[in-house]
């Protein structure tokens, strides 16, 4: 039965973020403040680099180890939010391989997050990628598709949410300050975070 | 006696506001702690710096953190789910440098709100002398934005190994 390899979903998740640096820094410099690929990409370099140092073995080992390293090195908001979704997602998944495994510790990540940072979807922040993710990725796995027909909506939907951020007014986070002005571009959180869905999707093993 | 916790983005700015509310009130000893920046140099917050910073800080009475950016707030709450042992914990929602002075004012019952009756935004006494004192100015919302939560923690979280 094929599962998310979650050492391979995080080191992928680092290989996009890296590609998409730039991007996300751009998209960060129009409603925010310009240091979102950036921090990212520092953020996911120590979280490599710790994988590397310590290969740790379980799914939940790699997420806790992945989380800390998230809430040390990134520097803005992007820290504890990553992170408390990798610390939420380690406590739920545990040792636990399959599809509904997965699900059910995703979407324990994106309680974590919504617990955090109090954004509700349609507050124009990474929480309107996750949730229609965990939405779909809840949905399939009752219907009981394969490991690779989950992950595909959960991309489908996580896009679609990352694409729904570009006509909102920004409710939270440092976006919030520019009010009308934010409308109009869409949300480097919730990008990075459909990077992550994406990321979770090319590590089906 | 509590203890004090400044979360900031930049460790200069920090170390500057720790000396300007200390050379305001150099008759104190309140345990201070710095948890900001990445380095010297860099900005940003750490979380896992901010729980070592609270327990540092605490001799037993909790904790008052005060921060400068949402977010800091962030961090700061997340350091509470990383904290080993417990420690009662509040989060300030009063702006950084004045919230600060208050503590310290407060904790060595320096009648700071006297000294300052002209000002606008002059503080007024703590409604509980005698306990550990975190009073603090009421934060002004800015754009609407949601203030910052108050809470208190005993709960510990077990810690990662690192």
């Amino acid at each position: 039965m094929a599962a998310v390899d979650t050492a391979a979903w995080v080191r992928g998740f680092a290989a996009l973020v890296g590609e998409h640096e730039a991007e996300l820094t751009a998209l960060d410099a129009a409603i925010g403040d310009a240091d979102h690929g950036t921090n990212m990409r520092r953020g996911m370099t120590a979280v490599v680099a710790a994988l590397d140092d310590s290969q740790p073995g379980t799914p939940g080992e790699v997420s806790k180890q992945t989380a800390m390293a998230l809430i040390r090195a990134v520097g803005g908001a992007s820290g504890p939010l990553f992170g408390t979704f990798f610390l939420r997602f380690a406590a739920a998944i545990g040792s636990g391989m399959d599809i509904a495994d997965f699900a059910r510790a995703f979407r324990a990540g994106v309680d974590g997050v919504i617990a955090r940072g109090k954004a509700e979807p349609g507050d124009k922040t990474m929480v309107d990628t996750l949730v229609p993710a965990a939405d779909a990725l809840d949905t399939r796995v009752a219907g009981g598709a394969s490991t690779e027909a989950v992950l595909d909506a959960a991309v489908s939907a996580a896009a679609a949410g990352r694409d729904a951020t570009t006509p909102l007014v920004a409710r939270k986070g440092r976006a919030s300050y520019l009010g009308e002005r934010s409308a109009g571009h869409q949300d480097p959180g919730a990008t990075s975070a459909a990077l992550l869905v994406l990321a979770a999707r090319a590590a089906v093993r | 006696m509590i203890g004090v916790v400044v979360v900031s983005h930049s460790r200069a700015l920090a170390e500057a506001a720790v000396a300007l509310a200390v050379g305001l009130l150099p008759d104190q000893a309140v345990s201070v702690r710095i948890a900001a920046g990445l380095s010297a140099a860099e900005f940003g917050t750490d979380a896992v710096a901010v729980a070592e910073a609270i327990t540092a800080a605490d001799s037993g009475d909790g904790v008052l953190v005060l921060m400068d950016l949402g977010s800091a707030v962030l961090s700061a709450a997340t350091a509470l789910d990383l904290l080993e042992s417990p420690v009662r914990v509040r989060l300030s929602a009063a702006p950084l440098v004045e919230g600060l002075v208050a503590a310290l004012a407060a904790a060595v019952g320096e009648p700071i709100w006297r000294r300052w009756r002209a000002r606008p935004r002059a503080p007024s006494p703590p409604s509980r002398p005698g306990s550990p004192i975190l009073w603090m100015p009421e934060s002004r919302i800015i754009h609407n934005h949601p203030q910052v939560p108050h809470l208190w923690t005993t709960r510990p979280s077990p810690r990662s190994s690192r």
